[in-house]
């Protein structure tokens, strides 16, 4: 379709589309089992690229610069999975604001637009993966050009975008009918999952000199200490409030914030809404209290570590005195983590960073202050501006109403945005703001690794 | 090796954890569920049906109720986790953490002068000068020495309670709590352990998902075949009589696949001789009949002579190989008839309308077929109006007694149940010749008979009246009541080798037109899933019609209650027809008694649009999309195009494959409240897909 009288930027893709892989649509529909069946098959798809080694790599020892984004991101350092979502995430909310700032222009309800839309998203998802993986490559991720060899940095890079093609089929197959959800959704749970069920059951061991053997595993060390110490009430403090490895109590935390979340997801705002044509055709429209779902703290963790990725790299580098390198953020190895993990500790990284527990933020209440104002206003901020992008905005929920024959008992025409300005904009910073509450919440309480903020996203 | 030692004692802790974890829980609702036990049974406690052997407990049964695999399991996990405990305690040596108030002597938090004091104390016993042990010199500086640093000097006292240890940071081993074995990749196990972790982990889970995909590509999401999905609707037609449906639901593709022996010729010529006079076959050239009832595809012969086999109660009669063909036949049976039940009621072109005859001829085929009534009995005759089949069903009945009551004037069932208790029994004591047993037999069945009320309501949601083109949404209660005050329960049937559970089919039908409006199941087994269903039924109802909070809580309160006591919410839509007045029909028909049918009637005027519209037709099934997110709107809209793609090729070609009816025909009954319904849970999971992949 060449009509509306101009060329648009979307049409040249299309001489590329045969060369993206495309899942083809379900005949009919497919039955909750199979759907079960298939969403199981993608998850071990996924669980099993994330424990496969890169072949050909030399080493993933040193500070990993994208360990505060690995959780949201479902990449796990040094497997198939190092790109994780991040190409399909990337170059879907590029998309996204590219047709939301109408740059492209884009017609939701003639078919060929959509399937173009589709697979420049795909060619740019693939795109991204091809760049992150050769920039990973030859900044030195898995050692050095010359000790790996041209070969293997190619291999390296082949097996890289491999995989990120994997993952956009599998998306791609969950969300056409074959699946529950979407392989994005379902794999950041999976990960924040995996991440739970390790803090809470791992076998691996730390020996210390001074306290001997302790599990990593929360409640396998509370076994642990129960049976072997003499002092069982101590054991039991310890398991509950050992500050070097996971505890009880941040896993009690996990599972507490995990609850409120249920507990506030069906929290909304109904509106009756009705047929112009038809009699006795009505509905509510839901404006939920999660307007915008997690998507604030998705982008918002995005800044965030890409504001330490920046600050660590300048850190580290020759200008590690000037005063503005400083002003962003000063760095230090972590006394408790195995690797050389850096935490931040002076400086706008600092202030950004969740205090990792109430005594430290009684120690310094201005950052503990200025870290909540941060969140709840950059949440509220982020979800704002994400209902305009992504097209879920007041004016375009009155113009998709408007498409059904639907309107407001009451309100006509104009009035219909007018009514629908009233709740979404408030209900989406509203909602940003509970998430960033909740966020706030859990990484003071310390719910498991307090990088998996994320709970919220399931 | 220091490890290899903690080693040993760190893997049976984890695995003790692991088992611990399900096990204590477990055994505690175990635990709680065998003090507060005595469930209610909820199936038929006449004679008959307890020796049909469904439900049977032996003496045997009974001891082993508590011998039972999973108890026995139970005890031994038990078992092993007492001695891995044990195990545990003795063979850890392993050091015990720096404690420096343990190793003085002292209270934790004692004061400065307490500790100062201890110190002495042991000084005086350890101290090199006083103590020429080598050992007690060590012990001095190791601990007594260094706990005394820690409780005193301020840097020490830091980094202990940083690091654990008054001298600051002390190394860090990792190790991993599995055995040596596990770990020891290089040595010869290794080979086998990684092919066995691949095969295992990867290569398996893979091979049985792909094979039971591939073979369940031939089945629907209710267990049956796409097949026969195609064969019903091909072969169903609007004036199909009763016994005709029959022929219809022989067709299964499941019941073709029934092998036929070529031993099997004699038998089942034996069994024809036996059924032959329900066979429908006309008497006037029986000859020719019977040859052409021979020349059809031999499994539906073979099925058609077994299922009029269990009609007729001749299946001690058959052969044990036919026996086991029948109990096949017989298991498929309740799935494929309902399935069947789907294809009748399903809206067909040109007024998105069902057939009500054939639906009412499967229902009954499903009641004769459960409570083993052949269709000769149904037929009135000699004097009963309603024909003799209720009363088959009660257990001890036959036609001899059913004559000999008759002549007391009970000729229809409703008379025998409305009796006293009293009159009933003297009459099939001193009539039937009944001993008191079997009396009580009878008294059993009949107080499991469920008695249906069905109240529908028809409107148009938010206006005055209904008009043409509306779109009215019917709301149903059913009630049911029993004697005995149960509420879920199974049916009696003891001619019926398997358990069935009593479903009802609520239709919404115009008799005179043959047309079914609307058909819904309902199940009154799963109270919880009921009582969810309605009340958010209820609350989107009320929803949509602006009510405030107050309102709509007490609204899904009194559901829930309604629920509890007995009742089911049936809720749907469909579009008013042209003008005029209807007189409609609600039928409930249980799929499992014969005899506790219900109908009321119910009146439905259509007056004339008052306001004008231009859209018209099938336009309207748009309409619920609505009620979804913004995230789900393109895939509704999707599914409805492919809705009207089936819908238009039906128009063309009937015959067209069933798939695409499955998928409409789920569809429109995804606004049942009554949550039979699967499929029900995809909007649910999917709305946490966030908005980031759109």
């Amino acid at each position: 379709m060449w009509g509306g009288g101009g060329f648009k930027i979307l049409h040249l893709v299309r001489p590329f589309l045969r060369f993206v892989p495309e899942i083809g649509n379900p005949e009919g529909r497919v039955p909750l089992r199979e759907k079960i069946i298939y969403t199981v098959l993608a998850l071990f798809i996924f669980l099993v690229s994330s424990q496969l080694p890169l072949y050909g790599i030399h080493s993933t020892i040193g500070a990993d610069p994208f360990y505060w984004m690995r959780v949201i991101l479902a990449s796990s350092r040094g497997t198939l999975m190092e790109l994780g979502i991040t190409p399909i995430v990337t170059s879907g909310m590029v998309m996204q604001l590219l047709a939301g700032s109408k740059i492209i222009q884009v017609n939701n309800s003639v078919r060929e637009d959509k399937a173009l839309l589709n697979g420049a998203q795909k060619m740019l998802a693939m795109l991204i993966a091809v760049g992150q993986a050769v920039a990973y490559v030859l900044s030195g991720m898995y050692g050095s050009i010359h000790l790996l060899g041209v070969g293997n940095a190619i291999l390296i890079i082949f097996q890289l975008c491999f995989a990120s093609i994997v993952v956009m089929c599998l998306d791609e197959l969950l969300q056409k009918g074959y699946g529950l959800g979407s392989a994005i959704s379902l794999f950041i749970a999976t990960n924040i999952c995996e991440t739970i069920i390790w803090k809470a059951f791992s076998p691996t061991t730390l020996i210390t000199g001074g306290r001997g053997v302790e599990f990593e595993g929360a409640v396998i060390s509370l076994f642990h200490m129960l049976i072997t110490r003499a002092d069982k009430a101590q054991a039991l403090r310890e398991a509950f409030q050992r500050q070097n490895l996971p505890n009880l109590l941040n896993l009690l935390a996990t599972i507490g914030i995990f609850l409120l979340v249920i507990f506030l997801q069906p929290f909304h705002v109904a509106l009756t809404v009705k047929s112009k044509r038809v009699r006795g055709q009505q509905g509510s429209y839901p404006i939920n209290l999660f307007y915008t779902s997690n998507m604030p703290i998705i982008l918002l963790s995005a800044l965030v570590s890409n504001i330490y990725f920046i600050s660590q790299l300048l850190y580290r580098s020759r200008y590690s005195e000037n005063f503005f390198v400083n002003l962003l953020g000063k760095w230090k190895e972590s006394e408790y983590s195995v690797g050389a993990q850096l935490i931040p500790v002076d400086g706008l990284a600092y202030y950004i960073t969740a205090p990792s527990s109430l005594q430290d933020m009684a120690a310094n209440p201005f950052r503990a202050l200025f870290y909540i104002v941060f969140m709840l206003s950059a949440c509220a901020m982020f979800s704002r501006m994400w209902i305009e992008v992504s097209g879920s905005s007041a004016r375009d929920v009155a113009k998709q109403l408007e498409e059904q024959q639907m309107e407001i008992p009451g309100h006509r025409g104009s009035n219909l945005h007018k009514e629908l300005n009233r709740y979404i904009p408030t209900a989406a910073a509203f909602g940003g703001m509970c998430i960033g509450a909740l966020t706030v919440v859990a990484d003071i309480a310390g719910a498991v690794g307090s990088k998996t903020r994320h709970s919220t996203s399931l | 090796m220091a490890a290899s030692e903690e080693n040993s004692s760190l893997f049976p802790i984890f695995i003790l954890t692991i088992m611990a974890l399900p096990l204590v829980p477990y055994t505690i609702v175990r635990l709680c569920r065998a003090a507060s036990k005595k469930t209610k049974a909820i199936h038929c406690q006449c004679s008959s049906c307890l020796r049909s052997g469904k439900y049977r407990k032996s003496i045997f049964k009974r001891i082993s109720k508590f011998s039972t695999c999973s108890n026995l399991t139970l005890v031994l996990l038990w078992i092993i986790m007492g001695i891995l405990v044990y195990y545990i305690k003795h063979i850890s040596c392993e050091t015990q953490p720096f404690e420096p108030f343990n190793i003085l002597g002292l209270e934790s938090g004692a004061s400065d002068s307490e500790i100062k004091k201890a110190y002495r104390r042991l000084s005086i016993q350890y101290h090199p000068d006083k103590n020429p042990d080598p050992e007690a010199n060590k012990y001095f500086v190791e601990f007594i020495s260094k706990a005394y640093q820690a409780l005193t000097d301020p840097i020490s006292r830091e980094n202990f309670e940083k690091y654990g240890h008054p001298d600051g940071r002390q190394g860090l081993k990792m190790g991993i709590a599995l055995p040596q074995f596990l770990l020891n990749i290089d040595g010869a196990s290794g080979g086998i352990l990684l092919l066995g972790i691949v095969g295992v982990c990867i290569l398996l889970p893979l091979m049985m998902a792909v094979i039971y995909l591939s073979r369940s590509s031939k089945y629907t999401g209710n267990y049956v075949m796409h097949q026969t999905l195609s064969n019903y609707y091909y072969y169903m037609k609007p004036s199909l009589a009763p016994s005709k449906v029959m022929d219809v639901f022989i067709k299964a593709q499941e019941y073709m696949e029934v092998p036929v022996r070529r031993s099997e010729d004699e038998p089942l010529q034996k069994l024809f001789v036996l059924v032959r006079s329900e066979l429908n076959l006309d008497l006037k050239n029986i000859k020719q009949e019977q040859s052409k009832f021979w020349k059809q595809h031999p499994a539906l012969v073979k099925t058609e002579l077994l299922i009029q086999a269990q009609l007729t109660r001749e299946a001690a009669e058959i052969s044990t190989a036919l026996q086991d063909d029948l109990r096949h036949v017989l298991l498929l049976a309740p799935r494929l008839l309902e399935e069947l039940m789907k294809m009748a009621t399903i809206p067909r072109p040109p007024h998105g309308h069902g057939w009500l005859r054939p639906a009412i001829g499967t229902v009954e085929l499903s009641q004769s077929i459960i409570q083993a009534v052949p269709f000769s009995a149904r037929k009135a005759s000699g004097g009963f109006a309603e024909g003799i089949a209720p009363f088959l069903q009660l257990p001890h009945f036959s036609e001899s007694v059913i004559k000999k009551i008759a002549r007391k004037k009970v000729r229809t069932f409703q008379e025998l149940q409305d009796m006293s208790l009293e009159d009933r029994a003297s009459l099939l004591t001193q009539i039937a010749g009944f001993s008191a047993a079997e009396v009580q037999d009878v008294e059993h069945v009949l107080e499991m008979m469920p008695s249906i009320t069905i109240e529908v309501t028809c409107e148009t949601e938010g206006e005055e009246g209904i008009q043409e083109g509306d779109i009215v949404t019917m709301h149903a209660w059913v009630t049911l009541k029993r004697g005995n005050g149960l509420i879920g329960a199974l049916p009696h049937a003891p001619f019926f080798p398997f358990h069935k559970e009593e479903n009802f089919w609520v239709l919404l039908a115009d008799s005179l037109s043959n047309d079914v409006w609307m058909s819904q199941k309902v199940s009154f087994m799963d109270e919880v899933a009921a009582i969810t269903a309605a009340s958010k039924a209820i609350q989107e109802t009320k929803e949509g019609s602006g009510a405030t909070m107050k309102e709509i809580n007490a609204a899904v309160r009194e559901a829930v209650e309604k629920v509890k006591n007995g009742s089911r919410l049936i809720m749907g839509k469909f579009q008013a027809p042209a003008e005029g007045s209807y007189n409609l029909t609600s039928y409930c028909l249980c799929d499992s008694w014969i005899g506790c049918d219900k109908k009321t009637s119910l009146k439905l005027k259509v007056l004339k649009r008052s306001r004008a519209g231009t859209r018209g037709g099938a336009v309207f099934e748009e309409g619920p999309a609505v009620d979804d997110g913004i995230e789900e709107d393109e895939e509704e809209d999707d599914e409805v195009y492919d809705d009207y793609e089936s819908e238009y090729s039906e128009d063309e070609h009937e015959e067209k494959d069933a798939k695409k009816i499955e998928g409409k025909n789920k569809k429109k009954n995804g606004t049942v409240a009554n949550g039979v319904v699967e499929g029900k849970g995809e909007g649910s999971s999917s709305s946490s897909s966030d908005s980031e992949d759109e």
